[in-house]
């Protein structure tokens, strides 16, 4: 029987299980290699997008040398949301030495937790061409970044009050025609694209996309794409061009469905690597833990609850492109 | 997720309106060389812009300001003043053009109501007589407006 005086033991036990459940847990998620998960203590979170200062101009000898002004672009701002959960355990758990029972919970509850994360950082790709979507908590969202766009659109403003034109974000292959299914031609073409990206003033800034994200479906497909020695799917001995250009591929389990379990495997991304992290956001002002209880009187349970804060956001978009896969 | 700072979009012509974006025709007239505020009116081509414009002129000919519709922030701002309606910097465009149009509609079913008061004192106009003419008195008064919801009185 487990008694009062075996709580602090238990409640020390049952930590370190939910613990180690979460450190695995956070070493499988996917989510955090393209999300800036970051950690804050304000409410309101603001955040600029700066599109760094003008370039170096000539300077005639003796000349002062130009002090540029911060080139400010739009702001977005994410607010702190407040998730949680319990289990308790019960007079009876404890009367009869329930020990596997009780030991399965807090494991069970930080699986939920971090899955539960994990996939509201998937369905921001997911939902990526809406403007709100109900996210994986049953809450209406808006999906809007800081130019009050979608992630995804072929019109992106660039916030810079010197800034003119747009620019898409949208995959597409070499016939201009978005939503394509993984494929090689989509991928050099918006490889191509990405390269010749010029900021708001038309400088050149290309950016290079490194990174291939894809559901469990195109893992095989993605592999052979990108490492070949050889021209996938071909009788010629042409090299494979775009070995070693996309360095890395991440396959995210929670690609292949959104959270209302609409399957969405043939969904396909292209990021830069590094500054993905600009255009996607988590930050959490408290992360998943299990807190100690009291004891309930009126049923004698001790309830153990985790709870969390943290909100998830769009930046700059440039940087992750999309295709449905359905063209 | 995250609220970006709408009152800038939208006074910057990114968006069409608080939380919602251009749609494809829309940003394709914009393109075209339609200004986004007859865009956000409804007019896709420069011919509908024309046709606007020419409404627009011929209201405020007849009525001595322009349709609540074609009506910028300061206009707007000026009207409200005028209609009692309170507002501060940070309402939005689109509130303070809804709640004047609504005063102006409710003023005018109001007027309305009077004047089918007076009719009644006077008479059924169904009757014929005094009545028909009266109504085709009140047609030929009632001003041209572009669009249903601004055709308020001559002040």
């Amino acid at each position: 029987m487990i008694k009062s005086t075996d709580f602090p033991a238990l409640t020390e036990e049952l930590q370190e299980i939910f613990n180690e459940t979460s450190k695995q847990k956070i070493s499988e998620m996917e989510g955090k290699k393209l999300f800036d998960v970051g950690d804050t203590t304000v409410l309101n979170y603001l955040h600029l997008v700066m599109h760094g200062l003008g370039h170096p101009e000539r300077v005639a000898e003796g000349q002062n040398i130009p002090i540029q002004n911060a080139d400010e672009g739009d702001s977005i701002t994410y607010s702190q949301q407040y998730y949680g959960s319990g289990f308790a355990v019960t007079k009876k758990m404890r009367k009869f030495d329930m020990y596997d029972a009780i030991r399965s919970m807090p494991g069970a509850l930080a699986d939920g937790g971090w899955d539960a994360v994990d996939q509201s950082l998937a369905d921001v790709l997911l939902f990526g061409w809406s403007t709100s979507y109900t996210d994986v908590y049953g809450g209406a969202v808006s999906a809007v970044g800081p130019d009050g766009l979608a992630l995804f659109n072929t019109a992106h403003t660039y916030g810079d009050s010197n800034a003119a034109g747009t620019y898409s974000n949208m995959i597409v292959d070499s016939g201009a025609v978005a939503d394509k299914a993984l494929a090689r031609d989509p991928i050099i073409a918006t490889r191509a694209i990405a390269r010749k990206y010029q900021d708001g003033r038309g400088l050149n800034r290309g950016i290079d996309l490194d990174t291939l994200v894809v559901s469990p479906d195109n893992e095989d497909l993605a592999e052979r794409l990108l490492f070949s020695t050889q021209l996938p799917g071909s009788t010629n001995n042409d090299i494979n061009a775009l070995k070693g250009k996309v360095k890395q591929i991440i396959v995210w389990d929670r690609l292949a469905a959104d959270n209302a379990g609409t399957d969405k495997s043939d969904y396909w991304f292209l990021a830069n690597g590094k500054n993905a992290k600009e255009t996607l956001k988590a930050k959490f002002a408290e992360r998943p833990s299990l807190d100690a209880p009291e004891q309930v009187y009126e049923n004698k349970n001790w309830e153990y609850t985790l709870d969390f804060f943290y909100a998830i956001g769009l930046g700059f978009q440039p940087y992750v492109y999309g295709s449905r896969g359905t063209a | 997720m995250g609220v970006p700072n709408w009152s800038r979009l939208v006074s910057t012509d990114r968006i069409k309106a608080v939380g919602m974006p251009w749609s494809d025709k829309e940003l394709q007239a914009i393109r075209d060389g339609v200004e986004p505020d007859f865009v956000r009116r409804g007019a896709l081509t420069l011919e509908a812009v024309e046709k606007m414009v020419a409404g627009d002129s011929d209201f405020l000919e007849e009525n001595g300001r322009l349709p609540v519709n074609s009506m910028n922030r300061s206009h707007l701002a000026t009207r409200a003043t005028e209609l009692g309606i309170a507002f501060s910097p940070e309402t939005p465009e689109d509130t303070l053009r809804a709640s004047i149009i609504q005063i102006e509609e409710s003023d005018e079913a109001g007027e309305s109501e009077d004047e089918s008061d007076q009719s009644e004192d006077q008479g059924d106009p169904e009757a014929g007589g005094e009545g028909e003419e009266s109504e085709e008195e009140s047609k030929e008064e009632k001003p041209k407006t572009t669009r249903k919801t601004s055709g308020s009185k001559k002040k």
